[in-house]
């Protein structure tokens, strides 16, 4: 999976639907007020996650994408997260970005809706056991 | 420590221990009851090894600190053989086959929402905390069967909390509620035909006692103490008895602002190292991003509030404690340990979906059900004779 240089981060894609999308520096360590995809996370795996999230139309009625790292829903943040949220982007000539969130946090914007992670449940790409948690607020 | 397992195949939601029974939460919204004391009866007589074992650790926890018992057991050739007993049983889980499994459902129970986030048995009722709300269910337990049902609270409410008469429902940043005198204890009534519950806390994710006060928690590691108003009432149930009720509550205070900032002081670890933070009746649990998890106590000693034991550190987020017979068990992102005096133990090596234990019940307060994305873990942890 080849990737450009810009000046803040790593460009991939397009997916198939023709977005573009920007591992940021910043979600990297580069700010640390904010969350850091984990080590083990390579931009071309940040890609993928993305890139699966579009594929599915895992969108909200808001317009924001939401992934997980395989159904099973592998840690993808630094600080334990399991959900990635890339937020609603209306200009095509920007590429998109993301970043780990934690419904737990009771943070309402790391919140997806119940009825998006319930078809995530139904298509398989998240196991129900994370899929309850994350409306739990417990992951 | 001896831990012994079943397993209880199926798709459930959550699964707790009421009244004798394990209620199973099944995925199409129904709940399942399973007798204890006959299962393990039924069980033990298909599985001879499990004789004598099985009762003693899924159906009557008493026996096992009973006078008998410790008489017995103060002859280390009966205690050696009872441990040899437990260990025979101990590596293997028993799975249970539904043709070994009476269940009943619970009849006239019909939750209208979709999703149930959280449950609580209480005085004989079960509260639902539901994406559309809060729901309770009077249920009669002879005849399994919700003889009144109520929806108490519209708001989408994660998480459910009910003891010393009153129920806390944590509903996010619609915030915590909480009904008083839920069954007409004190005596007034004034609850019993579904009295409003009244907003008590602007933000809840969840709640935990401290005594008879409060702990709201308004994110992960975010405690708040509610101070409580108590009365003691007199019960009459078949004997008179007398229980605490609280009637009130103050609003958030700051008491438990030095938890934090003592960690910081005495450890060095910041607040936003600071993971999850937890309350038992009389300790606090503080886990740790990268410096491991700690027990706080609080000390009248000058110049701090709480003396830190640090334990360890466990594999993943720490997502629930939960208070049992055997010690605190910790339920972390994939797996389920016990921390019981001061060692860490793992239960079980699979992700929950939810944890519960039964700490204030007489017969199974040993006892822990974990539900997992396909089935239920009923384990039993028992300290060696």
């Amino acid at each position: 999976m080849s990737a450009e240089t810009h000046p803040d981060g790593l460009l991939f894609g397009p997916t198939k639907n023709g977005k573009r999308y920007l591992a940021t520096f910043a979600h990297r360590g580069g700010n640390p007020k904010k969350s850091r995809w984990a080590d083990d996370v390579a931009p071309p795996t940040e890609f993928a996650i993305f890139e699966s999230a579009d594929d599915n139309g895992q969108s909200d009625t808001e317009g924001h994408y939401w992934g997980v790292w395989g159904s099973d829903g592998a840690v993808l943040g630094a600080r334990g997260e399991r959900l990635a949220k890339f937020p609603r982007n209306g200009v095509p000539a920007i590429p998109w970005h993301g970043y780990p969130v934690a419904p737990a946090s009771g943070r309402s914007s790391e919140i997806p809706p119940d009825t998006l992670i319930e078809a995530m449940i139904e298509s398989g790409a998240l196991s129900r056991t994370l899929g309850r948690k994350l409306q739990r607020r417990k992951a | 420590m001896k831990i012994l397992r079943m397993f209880f195949p199926g798709t459930f939601e959550d699964a707790q221990v009421y009244m004798g029974h394990l209620a199973l939460f099944t995925a199409d919204r129904d709940v399942r009851f399973v007798e204890l004391q006959r299962l393990a009866s039924r069980l033990e007589l298909r599985h001879p090894a499990w004789r004598g074992v099985m009762t003693m650790a899924f159906a009557r926890n008493d026996w096992l600190r009973g006078q008998v018992v410790e008489a017995l057991t103060n002859n280390r050739q009966i205690a050696s053989t009872l441990n040899d007993a437990l260990t025979d049983v101990a590596d293997t889980e028993l799975v249970v086959d539904a043709d070994a499994i009476e269940t009943e459902g619970l009849g006239r129970f019909t939750p209208d929402a979709d999703l149930i986030l959280d449950t609580a048995f209480y005085g004989s009722r079960l509260y639902l905390a539901t994406n559309d709300g809060l729901f309770d269910y009077d249920i009669d337990w002879q005849l399994l069967r919700v003889d009144r049902s109520r929806k108490r609270l519209d708001a989408r409410c994660v998480s459910a909390n009910a003891e010393y008469g009153a129920v806390n429902a944590s509903c996010e940043s619609d915030g915590l509620f909480t009904g008083y005198d839920e069954f007409g204890w004190r005596g007034h009534a004034t609850n019993v035909d579904g009295a409003a519950l009244v907003q008590t806390a602007p933000k809840s994710v969840r709640t935990s006692w401290l005594g008879t006060d409060l702990v709201n928690y308004e994110g992960p590691a975010e405690p708040e103490l509610l101070v409580a108003s108590v009365e003691e009432v007199e019960r009459d149930e078949g004997t008179t008895y007398r229980t605490k009720v609280v009637t009130h509550f103050s609003t958030p205070t700051d008491n438990l602002a030095p938890l934090v900032a003592d960690l910081k002081t005495q450890r060095g670890i910041s607040r936003s190292s600071v993971q999850f933070v937890w309350n038992s009746s009389r300790a606090f649990f503080i886990n740790t991003y990268d410096k491991g998890f700690f027990s706080a106590a609080p000390t009248a000693k000058p110049g701090k509030s709480y003396n830190f034991t640090r334990h360890g550190t466990t594999d993943g987020r720490i997502v629930g404690v939960h208070r049992s017979g055997v010690g605190w068990i910790l339920e972390t992102d994939f797996r389920v340990y016990a921390l019981s005096g001061g060692t860490l133990v793992e239960l079980l090596d699979e992700e929950p979906l939810s944890v519960r234990t039964f700490e204030g019940s007489k017969r199974f307060r040993n006892l822990i059900a974990v539900t997992v994305e396909n089935g239920v873990h009923l384990i039993s942890v028992l300290r060696p004779f």
